[in-house]
């Protein structure tokens, strides 16, 4: 179904034709109410609280040096102020401390310290209130290297508007490089306590591995290594002395045999003896060789003293190895020949030979003692140090755990030493002024457009309802169709009103001089009020100023229209000449200035302008 | 009641008068042989209206010009306005709704003082009296602030009162005016507080049976509704009643009063004449009233 069915036209343009004819009839009411009321609602206009706004931007800027310096730390650094920036700018503290810096604050009453009394505190408290809604951070632009910042302060005072807005970011600023500091400096004293407790803890498990490895050597994995290399190479020799020793017994008791027959004892053995390199004196240069590799390793590569057991041990064990190598002959006789049959080398006579093989099978048992000897050694260490195996262990494990955690500790402690570094040499968060809050003269709030649109909205409305009351009121009847409907009467006839000469003269009056007259007195009255009213809130200063002079217009007027004879007496002659000169040079009357140039000394409110202050300012330390 | 008598006498024999010098057409224009006129020549051209006076009256009208009859009598002062035609629109409806000739005396009325009955009365008698075979009465009965004489610039020395009161005879009462077929009965020089008793006497509604017989239509101005129950006594006499209503004036429970009053008092109420009202709109082109006038 069409909704425009429903409207029914025919209605709807007798409605509107009604309307219309309302309209016509009384325009004179609607105009006069509409006037009066728009005016009287733009005269109200002005008693509406004013709301200034006082805005500065600032920009925050990374550090790009000390981020590729310090790496991801410095970029959480940045991160962590960003995220506070809102409690940071306008939290209670900092806002007390702001409200403090501005002219109304260095007003309040303080003690011999310069702090706040009890009154003092009161209004500012009171005052903190009023501002908490009204003030507005914003970040424009965002990104990681860079914030550029709003804060926004609206209240009905506009001196205290701009302060507050520029002692807020002057605020923000010392705040942040100060928490920052401090947040560095407590973060450096943490994990430096840290590193002392961990450092003295690890210096005694330290101490004590040495303990145990210096009384138990059996304990370190190289001791046990080498004692289980050491041990399978005296076991080896142990199994060849066993068997040179053996050998050394049956060349004896040949020896002796031999020295028993008296003709083998005088005449020397002819029969040459076949010798051979000693293969223990080689296989003990290979050893003493390794051993002397092994010191090497442990004093370069793993930095050991010779104090450290392990290089004891190893010494140790070269000095025994040195003195085997020494007491073996450098040549022997071949295995397979027998000794028995081997004649004597040379020269020797048996009781030599003998003497010989007695030396030699001493030689081999007291080497043989001495390495069951450090057998038994090497198995009592195996055995103590299978006591205080887990003890090492756990001592060991947990001097690692700490070495790195010592070496974490370590990784958060050299960024930070290079954060505070660079802060100390004015590098690190950087703060760039981007507009300063100035002096304040338009108010942002009311709107001056939506002023005018309510205020003519309220002069419509009340045009309106005056019609609709005016034809409520009114009982006669205006249209045919009404008397028709009310007394049940046809409409014969509808007459127009004869207009005699004098109401003819009257309404002429009426509509060439009291109407044009209302009007233009209704218009100009409109069009005062309005102009007021958009003034005040587009062109402060000149409002004040005329509030201050409403005749100064007048005057403008008539000093530039008087003949410049017959202006002020009180001016010199010389003067007024001067004066003359200047006016025909500019072609301006003498107290008129351009607009555009601001006062001199004060702001309509009063606020000297504050020198100095340009964009581009920073507050780097 | 002798009195009253001779001036019985008297009017009957000016009615005899006037038949013979021919101003009075008869009622029934074919029994007086009046052969019908065409449409263009049943109305007076304005410009050509002629003043006709008899003998018996000439030495009692006002010789007043054109000039002394008063600017809203539209009929004479601008007969070629669009107020003119207006009233003339009332013309054609009330000749129109009155095929049967019975409604010949009407009366014009209102319900306040000061809504334009009089002129508008005044108006419809010029208006009819442009009808070229049609003899028309404007008869005041406001016997407190009759008017009709002065809107025509006249000053006579007889009316209703005279003749009601036997003072003067219908004759002597009855005067012609500037405008052709239009003779005027007005009010008379003595104003009566008590003219609703004058009202009520049998002397009116002979009156009125007279100047019935003696007028094709016989228009009776009276006082507003609420003034003076003047109307009331009228109304029984006539054979319809306008109501005149100004426009943006009179209060509608004022007039709805007066109508309620005088349908109650059976007087036979036509039709509204609304004054001063404002033709621009569509809403103010009055539906004009279908059939015959209500009996």
């Amino acid at each position: 179904m069409n909704p425009l069915d429903e409207l029914n036209p025919p209605e709807l343009r007798n409605t509107l034709t009604e309307a219309w004819r309302v309209v016509r009839q009384r325009r004179g009411w609607f105009v006069a109410s509409f006037c009066l009321l728009a005016s009287a609602a733009f005269v109200g206009s002005l008693w509406i609280p004013r709301k200034y706004t006082g805005s500065t931007l600032f920009e925050r800027r990374n550090d790009l040096v000390l981020q590729s310096v310090i790496g991801a730390t410095w970029d959480k650094t940045f991160e962590t102020q960003r995220r506070s920036l809102t409690f940071d700018l306008t939290g209670p503290a900092s806002l007390a401390e702001s409200l403090e810096r501005t002219s109304i604050g260095r007003a309040w009453p303080r003690d011999e310290n310069g702090v706040l009394a009890a009154a003092g505190t009161a209004a500012r408290d009171m005052l903190q209130n009023r501002l908490a809604d009204g003030i507005e951070v914003k970040m424009i632009e965002s990104t990681p290297q860079r914030d550029v910042v709003e804060v926004r302060v609206s209240d009905s005072d506009a001196q205290l508007a701009s302060e507050l807005a520029a002692s807020l970011r002057e605020s923000y600023v010392e705040r942040s490089r100060k928490k920052l500091r401090l947040f560095l400096q407590e973060s450096l004293d943490y994990f430096n306590r840290e590193y002392g407790h961990g450092d003295d803890q690890v210096r005694r498990n330290e101490r004590r591995v040495s303990e145990l490895e210096r009384d138990y050597p059996g304990l370190s994995a190289e001791f046990a290594s080498r004692a289980t290399s050491e041990g399978n190479q005296l076991t080896t020799e142990r199994a060849d002395l066993r068997r040179k020793l053996l050998e050394l017994r049956a060349t004896e008791h040949a020896t002796m045999q031999l020295a028993a027959n008296p003709a083998w004892s005088a005449a020397p053995a002819s029969a040459p003896v076949v010798l051979r390199d000693n293969p223990r004196r080689t296989e003990l240069a290979t050893e003493i060789e390794r051993v002397e590799r092994m010191m090497t390793d442990e004093r370069v590569l793993r930095g050991k003293t010779d104090e450290h057991p392990t290089l004891v041990a190893l010494r140790g064990k070269l000095s025994r190895l040195q003195h085997d190598y020494r007491s073996e002959p450098e040549r022997v006789p071949a295995a397979s020949i027998p000794v028995a049959r081997a004649a004597p080398p040379g020269p020797l006579t048996p009781a030599e030979m003998l003497a010989t093989t007695q030396r030699q099978i001493q030689e081999s048992e007291t080497r043989l003692a001495a390495i069951q000897h450090r057998l038994d050694e090497l198995e009592m260490i195996r055995t103590a140090a299978l006591e205080k195996r887990p003890e090492y262990a756990a001592l060991n494990e947990a001097l690692r755990r700490q070495q790195a955690e010592m070496a974490a500790l370590q990784t958060r402690i050299d960024p930070i030493r290079r954060i505070l570094t660079a802060q100390g040499q004015d590098r690190g968060v950087q703060f760039v002024s981007i507009r300063e809050p100035g002096s304040i003269a338009r108010p942002t709030s009311p709107d001056a457009r939506a002023i005018l649109v309510a205020c003519l909205a309220i002069g419509l409305a009340g045009g309106a309802a005056t019609l609709v009351l005016m034809e409520f009121a009114d009982r006669s009847f205006r249209t045919a169709a009404q008397v028709t409907r009310s007394l049940a009467l046809p409409v014969i006839e509808t007459i127009e009103e004869i207009v005699s000469p004098a109401m003819r003269r009257a309404r002429l009056a009426r509509r060439f001089v009291f109407a044009p007259v209302t009007t233009l007195f209704l218009l100009c009255t409109l069009t005062l009020s309005g102009a007021a009213a958009y003034m005040s809130l587009e062109a402060g200063d000149r409002y004040q100023q005329w509030k201050r002079d409403p005749l100064r217009p007048q005057r403008l007027f008539q000093r530039a229209t008087m003949p410049l004879a017959v202006q002020s007496d009180e001016i010199a002659p010389t003067e007024q000449v001067d004066r003359q000169n200047e006016h025909a040079r500019t072609g301006l009357a003498e107290d008129t200035r351009p607009t555009h140039q601001p006062a001199t000394a004060q702001t309509q409110f009063g606020l000297a302008h504050r020198p100095g202050e340009e964009a581009g300012q920073t507050w780097d330390e | 009641m002798g009195r009253i008598a001779d001036a019985m006498r008297k009017a009957q024999a000016e009615r005899v008068e006037v038949q013979r010098l021919g101003n009075a057409a008869s009622i029934d224009p074919e029994v007086a042989g009046v052969e019908p006129l065409a449409p263009d020549d049943m109305v007076t051209p304005p410009g050509m209206r002629a003043t006709t006076l008899t003998a018996a009256t000439e030495s009692t009208v006002a010789q007043t010009p054109h000039g002394g009859v008063d600017r809203s009598i539209v009929g004479i002062s601008d007969p070629t306005s669009a107020l003119a035609e207006q009233y003339r629109g009332l013309r054609t409806w009330l000749l129109r709704h009155n095929t049967t000739n019975e409604h010949r005396s009407i009366i014009i009325t209102s319900a306040m003082p000061g809504e334009g009955k009089s002129v508008t009365a005044l108006n419809l008698a010029v208006s009819l009296a442009e009808v070229k075979h049609l003899n028309i009465l404007m008869l005041d009965a406001d016997l407190r602030r009759g008017r009709i004489a002065r809107l025509l610039g006249m000053q006579p020395d007889a009316g209703v009162a005279e003749v009601l009161s036997g003072e003067a005879t219908l004759s002597e009462a009855i005067h012609p005016t500037s405008i052709r077929n239009l003779s005027l009965l007005p009010a008379g020089c003595r104003t009566h507080a008590s003219a609703a008793e004058l009202f009520s006497t049998r002397t009116t509604a002979a009156l009125f049976d007279e100047v019935r017989e003696r007028y094709h239509y016989v228009i009776v101005d009276t006082p507003a509704v609420q003034s003076a129950a003047d109307v009331g006594v009228i109304g029984g006499l006539c054979s319809g009643l306008l109501m005149v209503i100004r426009m943006g004036r009179t209060p509608e429970p004022v007039v709805k009063q007066s109508v309620r009053w005088l349908q109650s008092n059976n007087l036979n109420v036509l039709g509204c004449v609304l004054t001063a009202a404002d033709r621009r709109g569509r809403q103010t082109l009055h539906p004009f009233a279908t059939g015959g006038l209500p009996r």
